[in-house]
């Protein structure tokens, strides 16, 4: 039986073609979600009565700094943000700075200032984006997705050391390539934001009458964002490759040292991914609500990780069953990966709902804003997202036989995978785009994913093709083949 | 079939067989009470008289014997409620989720920490109940009855009662959960037993279990629906406590994270409490072969991880605390870490983040004195946070004017070293009269290649074959 994974043409021309795919689908958003502006500012118009009906004057504020500002006099700065929609479409981000010289145009648009207040409250960005904002909103959420993903495979592989496992031993070598990638969706973070980030986040502006905002500045700037990312990707990277190296060395030298030295790396790995977890995905997605703040988002985030990670390792353990690799990789190691599934779809529910329910409940504007966001602009997309992500898995991996037939894991997978591109897309959109969002700007976002998870899926094939597809001398190889989950 | 590696330590030492298990376990519960134990007992039922009476002087006296005041309405019960409740979790932990996940190391100390659980949970309910100072009415304010006050109906909207809904679920499924697994055990007692009355009781409490492959397979039925179920539990009780606080707008209290987060601190603080009493059981018993060094290793491990969560938390809060912009939240850490309770933040720092990092090393995981004082810091440290959040955000809230400090009358104190002696009264009296270890689960651990020759057991005139203990008792 062939222990080398070698790269079949059929695969390689696939991923090409998922990479023009995404291409494809990305210049067609763009052009889709250009074209649809005539289209776009009508719709405006429209939710713009409902939103009339709606403004409160608590909703006014994402946060206390714009009551502030409205007790400043500044209240009609909304309406000027409003006005500048109009009439600059193209590349003015509104940030404090900019409504300066854009009040004239307000006057001699519209006047009202209250619905504008209401809108005001989701994100900062009442204009429609900027053909810039739709590039890098694609571009964000498409790299944090493939990012969370190679994530996974570090962050999984440091649980089992500590944890002693045994049964994944057969499926190691398929989840140790995952660090390669890790990186490379650093560094296109960091253009990301060096290119896009003032199109996407207000902190990438100077905001001189946003006392909240200048407020979280020590936090939110350039310097941390390349330092902390940066030594992200390097320690994330640098744990990879230890795993992987001292992988390579038992195989050739055996004994127990390289499992010892491999536990003691994922301890040390272990506090700082749970701590700078946190800060990546504070930096990366929360501050694109500027205002907006929730201690378990980087939880949120995290669940999200751990269900995209267990199904993208299930896909490809169960595409190499196929190719007739991993012989001693059984119906059992599968039917836990599904429960991984499972279970982490719930996880993240469980989060999910508590966020939401506690904000719900507690009803204070400048949290409450998040959802209202929401629920105005993307409300099928937030029923889908939970239909997809909880329902959905729940009801699908319930069964035994779900977890380990190939057909049906696929499928499965899929959805999921389709599931967790709409969570991030709500997470990242409704900050940069507010009402303005269209399909355009889905199908562009789900044209990078793809893009960005073909170039993934590329290198990870070509770096699996380095090494057998099973270890040797793992002392609890044995075990994993012995692997049974007891149903 | 499972196969382990050579590399992993046996989870029972000094090559135990099925019949050793047996004799070790039910050892001390075959005997009469020695001093030691007579004496604990007595001790903690003394504790728990005190207890019972200063909560009959509470009933008599009204709420007005603790120290709340109008500012702080929540203080010493409610710390006291979430600590005990707490507590609970690293039982359900341990029999649901470790059940779920195949881990066999569970096997020895999931009775322990089940019927440490129930002794808890027993606890906690305690204290809301006391505090509504009219138990006897409180039917109507908890339970949805249909009444003759009209359409007065209980508040379905409060996590309150969503709490009384929890626990009650909580306590129902962990005491059948907890009872089902006793009964093969029971069976063996009755079986071994030598006077009447104990074989009847016994007899009676084990439901006329035969043994029988039939009876088995429904057990093992069983058990695995009532982990699935109580698996979601583990989450709910302990998400819907923290809901308690954090559906408030109190600054300290509203905050996202608070459901896994109490969960967390839930699993760490009943783990501590496992660790407290497997560390005494398992010498006092000499179960040293049974739940052994690596048994004390892995719950150590766990310990460090939750407590490392419970850590990032608070971390994670005070940081959002400061990016949130809000003056509030941010005045309501300063005041918790410097304000006039900042010993009792202090307190819970360096008992539920800093002493636990030592379980680290291997070393300290495997010496039971220093496990021991970790563990007496963990509850010490754990009982602390519920203060802190409790206690601190309450005493400065929205308006200077309201600011108020607490202190505890004697009787609140009181009340919460009765609890202990609750816990404990009945926590003895199971090490007496039960097995604290399931000899049965414990028994799928070894392999007996002794059924057959091992000839010392005659001596005992033990009527029982080795297969027939193995597979728990006799059909009768």
């Amino acid at each position: 039986m062939k222990d080398i994974f070698e790269i079949p043409d059929k695969l390689k021309k696939n991923l090409f073609g998922m990479m023009g795919l995404g291409v494809l689908l990305l210049a067609i958003g763009l052009a889709l979600s250009s074209i649809k502006i005539g289209g776009d500012d009508h719709g405006h118009e429209g939710t713009h009565e409902e939103h009339t009906s709606m403004a409160l004057a608590d909703a006014h504020g994402s946060n206390g700094a714009l009551i502030a500002q409205a007790e400043e006099g500044h209240s009609h700065q909304a309406g000027e943000e409003h006005a500048e929609g109009e009439h600059h479409e193209e590349g003015t981000v509104v940030n404090g700075e900019t409504h300066e010289h854009t009040g004239a145009a307000h006057e001699e648009a519209h006047g009202e200032g209250d619905h504008e207040s209401a809108e005001h409250g989701g994100g900062h960005h009442t204009a429609p984006p900027s053909m810039m904002a739709k590039i890098g909103l694609s571009w964000m959420v498409g790299s944090w997705y493939v990012l969370l993903i190679s994530i996974f495979g570090v962050f999984f592989i440091g649980v089992k050391h500590l944890a002693n496992a045994g049964w994944y031993v057969a499926i190691k070598r398929v989840l140790e390539p995952f660090y390669f990638w890790i990186p490379i969706g650093i560094v296109l973070l960091i253009v990301g934001y060096f290119v896009f980030g003032d199109q996407l986040y207000l902190w990438a502006s100077e905001t001189p009458d946003d006392e909240i905002m200048n407020g979280k500045r020590p936090f939110l700037n350039p310097a941390i964002f390349v330092v902390l990312l940066g030594l992200v990707g390097a320690v994330y990277f640098l744990y990879g490759m230890t795993i992987r190296k001292n992988s390579l060395k038992e195989d050739a030298e055996g004994g127990l040292s390289w499992l010892k030295k491999s536990t003691v790396a994922s301890a040390i790995f272990m506090p700082f991914f749970a701590l700078s977890f946190s800060g990546i995905s504070w930096l990366v997605v929360m501050s694109i609500d500027a205002h907006w703040f929730s201690t378990i988002f980087s939880v949120y985030n995290f669940a999200g990780m751990f269900v995209m990670g267990a199904t993208t390792t299930a896909l490809i353990v169960v595409y190499l069953k196929e190719q007739g690799y991993l012989p001693r990789v059984t119906g059992e190691h599968l039917h836990d990966l599904g429960k991984f599934m499972f279970a982490f779809s719930i996880f993240w529910a469980y989060i999910f709902i508590s966020q939401y329910l506690l904000i719900w409940y507690a009803n204070i504007p400048e949290e409450g804003v998040y959802y209202k966001e929401r629920f105005d602009n993307y409300f099928g997309l937030f029923a889908l997202n939970i239909a997809i992500n909880f329902f959905f898995p729940f009801l699908a991996l319930m069964t035994r036989n779900a977890k380990r037939q190939y057909a049906s894991l696929k499928t499965i997978g899929m959805v999921i995978l389709f599931g967790r591109f709409i969570d991030i897309f709500l997470m990242f959109t409704p900050g940069v785009a507010g009402e303005h969002w269209n399909l355009g700007m889905l199908i562009a976002a789900a044209g990078m994913v793809i893009l960005q998870l073909g170039a993934f899926l590329f290198l990870y094939f070509r770096n699996l093709s380095t090494a057998p597809l099973t270890v040797k001398n793992h002392p609890y190889l044995e075990e994993s083949y012995h692997h049974d989950t007891g149903v | 079939m499972s196969y382990e590696s050579p590399i992993r330590e046996p989870l029972v030492t000094g090559g135990k067989g099925y019949h050793d298990i047996t004799e070790g376990v039910l050892a001390p519960l075959e005997k009469k009470p020695n001093m030691t134990w007579l004496a604990a007992f007595g001790l903690s039922a003394m504790v728990m008289t005190m207890g019972v009476s200063l909560i009959i002087w509470t009933f008599f006296e009204g709420i007005g014997a603790w120290g709340l005041n109008k500012t702080i309405g929540w203080a010493f019960d409610i710390t006291n409620f979430v600590f005990w409740v707490g507590i609970g979790h690293a039982g359900t932990l341990i029999s649901a989720i470790l059940l779920l996940f195949r881990q066999t190391w569970r096997n020895s100390i999931n009775r322990a920490a089940e019927a440490m659980t129930i002794f808890a949970v027993i606890c906690a309910a305690l204290f809301p109940l006391i505090h509504m100072g009219r138990p006897w009415v409180g039917a109507f304010w908890v339970l949805p009855l249909p009444n003759t006050r009209g359409s007065l109906w209980v508040n379905f909207n409060s996590p309150l009662l969503w709490d009384v809904f929890a626990i009650s679920t909580y306590f129902s499924v962990s005491l059948v959960f907890w009872y089902l697994g006793l009964i093969p055990d029971l069976a063996s007692i009755r079986d071994r037993a030598k006077n009447k009355i104990a074989k009847a009781i016994y007899g009676a409490l084990s439901m006329g279990w035969n043994g029988s492959t039939r009876t088995w397979h429904r057990y093992e039925i069983v058990s695995l629906i009532l982990a699935g179920l109580a698996t979601p539990l583990v989450l709910s009780v302990h998400t819907i406590v923290s809901f308690d606080f954090a559906t408030s707008i109190v600054p300290g209290w509203h905050t996202t994270i608070f459901p896994p987060y109490f969960v967390a601190g839930a699993i760490f603080s009943g783990f501590g409490m496992v660790q407290t009493l497997m560390v005494v059981t398992r010498k006092v018993y000499k179960l040293e072969n049974f739940i052994t060094l690596s048994h004390m290793d892995a719950m150590a491990k766990i310990v460090i991880l939750t407590g490392s969560l419970v850590g990032i938390a608070y971390a994670t809060e005070f940081f959002i605390a400061w990016y949130s912009g809000n003056t509030y939240e941010q005045y309501a850490f300063i005041n918790r870490m410097f304000g006039p309770y900042w010993w009792s933040y202090w307190a819970m720092i360096s008992c539920n983040v800093i002493t636990p990092q030592l379980f680290w090393f291997k070393k300290v995981r495997e010496n039971m004195l220093l496990t021991f004082i970790i563990s007496i810091f963990v509850n010490i440290g754990m009982w602390f946070e519920r203060f802190v959040i409790i206690a601190t955000s309450l005493a400065r809230d929205f308006m200077p004017a309201n600011w108020a400090l607490y202190t505890p009358t004697y009787v609140e104190v009181g009340i919460f070293i009765g609890t202990f002696g609750v816990f404990f009264t009945f926590f003895f009296l199971f090490a007496k009269f039960l097995p604290v270890v399931n000899m049965f689960e414990v028994k799928t651990l070894v392999k007996d290649d002794t059924v057959v020759d091992h000839g010392h057991h005659d001596d005992h005139g033990d009527q029982h074959s080795h297969s027939a203990e193995a597979g728990v008792s006799h059909s009768h």
